[in-house]
């Protein structure tokens, strides 16, 4: 009968007992300095991984307070080849154990990052009071346009404000659009929450008819009427809170990292604006094909949106391709007039509002 | 009025053992394989989960560094599980860091950036985690002596963290109201509860002294720091005076928009704060070494008296190495930094004395069931 000498502690005194132990059957007896178990095998569990050449950890299910120490020898090797979970290895419940937790985490991660950067963020966006729009706006035009001076010729802002009512219409309500031109030498135009709409002076220069800028603007309010602006900057904040609360810290994106992030909307939400600016355009009589006509120079001046680059650059920017948005415009339904945008005095206006 | 005994007497008794006798205490770090395979496959899942698994991280280094650790040929173990830390750590999330987001972040819309209300409510939170830093510490210790094992016995905290987060706030204030004087009586107090409180299964720690023996390293140390910081403050005018109209050259080219210029600025205030953060450290060790040594021979352990050699010396290469550990490693290094800090400990720390370890009876103390979710938070509480 094969045995070893062990120490035993019953997890009730500190005292180590100097034990002989041996196998019976499928049981392990231990018995010796006053103490005496009768352990099924099936129930013992390995503290640590077992290794040749080193001494084991053992406890059982019944009395897991209790440690068994087996010094390494053929007696261990017995043990252990009489039972083989102590080595760990593939089973189902052990599968699971570590498994479910893991999936739980993970489930529990997706859930959240779902809640905080996509559910939330759209349904939030309609309930945020009015100042807090306000707010966000001013914050995000201050680090949009930095330095750049907003242009305030009085002719050309008088000829803007009747580009805004064209397109705004008498339903509108009196501060539900802001829209702004500044002095920016790249060709663009934003939506930001509270619903300030900043053009870009240079997007003025390069539009050949006051249609074409009706057009972006248009868009633009399409943002505006679906809180695009305001889901993004939710969603920055939603994103902030997930960094300090994993990291335990205060990672904040900077200023203008954030501000990046809630001007960047997704395609759908691109695709949600093309489609209110060709409605609104049809309802306000506005030929769309100024539009058309305006994405189709860009195409032309921008070598990236040709060949393989521009596919690539339509597949990875967030602005659906530029052809996809080209193929959906088409003209006013028939019987509808097209009626000019701006008078031919308000657009010259127009053109020289940075000047 | 009810008188409640003890908690021990409450205790079932021992059930009949053989004869104990008491019996010297040895400590030994006994090291072993695979710290650096398990610090890389801790690093990699960390950033996998984006900093999830670190709970299973820390508990997975635990376990090693525990096992290493011999009292009497028998080695510490280490029962915590690294769910336990995550529950911890999801109730501060939930109660603390969420709310704390959430509201700022209101503030900040309703009232615009710097708002003297965001600036208030900065400041309630500064003071909230003050006064609760001391508390995570305290249960920090409290779950990881629940959590260590030797020879089937564990270890618990038996006063209340609240006391403890009470005191150790008013350490606080009275340092910087003293300029520093207090920090010898107070460290004192600290440690009579820290580890006065401190038992292993029914058998308790004990911490009786006085701060008296301290305040004259504390002065020398002190009075060197204020010479330091003026010599520091001679020197930079002094060079800034030899320097003369160079040094408004070099501000007005800056002022200019000079990269080269930033550039050294940035390296001579670098430098200069790693300088004042070695001579200060170098001069401080003098003070550390000494409480080490004096708290440690103020501890007893049943008939047992502590006694820990901390030299200045070996502190500051202790410090140093780990400090060069963590950079060098951008943190990931952190388990080999804990472990020298351990084996500083194990090799430097005796008893005198003889202790009947074999009639120490297991804990009756309730255990906590998550962990460290604070000490976590504020990134304090040890290994």
């Amino acid at each position: 009968m094969i045995s070893s000498e062990a120490t035993f502690f019953d997890g009730e005194i500190a005292f180590d007992r100097k034990v002989t132990a041996w196998l019976d059957g499928a049981d392990i007896i231990i018995a010796g300095d006053m103490a005496e178990r009768r352990w099924p095998l099936a129930g013992l569990i390995a503290i640590e991984r077992p290794a040749s050449g080193r001494s084991l950890r053992l406890t059982h299910e019944t009395a897991q307070a209790t440690r068994l120490v087996l010094p390494a020898g053929p007696f261990l090797d017995a043990v252990v080849a009489a039972t083989p979970h102590l080595k760990g290895g593939v089973t189902l419940h052990g599968t699971l154990r570590t498994v479910a937790p893991w999936a739980a985490v993970i489930a529990g991660l997706a859930a959240i990052l779902y809640v905080f950067l996509s559910f939330a963020p759209d349904k939030l966006a309609y309930v945020m009071p009015e100042s807090w729009r306000k707010r966000l706006g001013d914050t995000t035009l201050a680090a949009l346009t930095g330095e750049a001076k907003q242009c305030l010729n009085p002719q050309g802002t008088a000829a803007l404000a009747a580009l805004e009512k064209r397109l705004a219409g008498d339903t509108a309500k009196p501060d539900e659009f802001d829209l702004r031109v500044y002095n920016i030498p790249i060709v663009n135009a934003f939506a930001l929450p509270g619903g300030t709409i900043v053009v870009t002076g240079a997007l003025i220069d390069k539009a050949k008819t006051p249609e074409e800028v009706a057009g972006v603007v248009a868009h633009e309010m399409g943002h505006v009427s679906y809180r695009h602006a305001e889901a993004g900057a939710i969603r920055v904040f939603g994103l902030q809170a997930l960094i300090a609360a994993f990291t335990g810290g205060n990672d904040y994106l900077t200023e203008f990292g954030a501000v990046l992030t809630i001007l960047r909307f997704t395609r759908a939400a691109e695709r949600e604006a093309d489609a209110f600016a060709l409605d609104l355009m049809a309802k306000r009589a506005i030929d769309p094909l100024g539009l058309k006509r305006f994405f189709e120079s860009l195409g032309k001046d921008t070598p990236l949106s040709k060949g393989v680059f521009g596919q690539i650059e339509g597949m990875v920017s967030t602005h659906p391709g530029l052809d996809e948005r080209i193929g959906i415009i088409k003209p006013l339904p028939a019987g509808v007039t097209p009626r000019p945008v701006l008078s031919e005095t308000d657009w010259q206006a127009l053109r020289k509002i940075c000047g | 009025m009810v008188l409640t005994p003890p908690m021990d007497a409450l205790a079932p008794p021992i059930p009949p053992g053989p004869v104990t006798a008491p019996e010297p205490v040895r400590i030994d770090y006994v090291p072993r394989d695979g710290l650096g395979k398990l610090t890389l496959v801790n690093a990699l899942l960390t950033i996998v989960t984006l900093t999830i698994y670190r709970f299973w991280a820390k508990t997975n280094v635990r376990k090693h560094i525990w096992s290493c650790v011999h009292v009497n040929g028998e080695p510490l173990e280490y029962t915590g599980r690294g769910m336990e830390l995550f529950k911890g750590f999801l109730v501060v999330l939930g109660v603390f860091i969420l709310p704390v987001v959430v509201i700022s972040t209101v503030l900040q819309l309703t009232f615009g950036p710097e708002h003297p209300a965001l600036v208030i409510f900065q400041l309630v939170i500064f003071l909230l985690i003050s006064v609760f830093w001391g508390m995570a510490l305290y249960r920090a210790r409290r779950y990881q002596l629940s959590r260590t094992l030797w020879r089937g016995i564990r270890g618990t905290m038996t006063g209340s963290p609240w006391m403890f987060s009470l005191i150790y706030f008013g350490a606080l204030i009275l340092r910087s109201l003293t300029l520093g004087w207090s920090t010898p009586a107070m460290n004192l107090n600290i440690q009579e509860r820290m580890i006065g409180e401190m038992r292993f299964g029914s058998m308790p720690f004990r911490f009786k002294g006085r701060a008296g023996p301290l305040y004259g390293q504390y002065a020398i140390c002190w009075f060197l720091s204020l010479a330091a910081i003026i010599g520091l403050i001679v020197i930079g005018v002094m060079l800034a005076m030899s320097a003369g109209d160079a040094i408004w050259q070099f501000f007005a080219e800056l002022s200019l928009g000079s990269l080269r210029n930033a550039l050294i600025l940035f390296g001579l205030v670098f430098a200069a704060i790693l300088l004042f953060s070695l001579a200060q450290g170098l001069l401080w060790s003098f003070y550390i070494a000494k409480e080490l040594s004096v708290f440690a021979g103020y501890t007893t352990f049943g008939d047992g008296r502590f006694r820990f050699d901390a030299t200045p010396g070996s502190l500051v290469a202790l410090a140093i190495g780990n400090f060069l550990i963590t950079i060098l490693t951008l943190g990931f290094g952190l388990p080999f930094v804990q472990q020298r800090l351990v084996r500083y400990l194990c090799d430097r720390v005796t008893v005198d004395g003889m202790v009947n370890l074999d009639a120490i009876a297991q804990s009756r103390q309730p255990v906590d069931r998550a962990g460290e979710g604070l000490a976590d938070a504020f990134d304090v509480g040890g290994i």
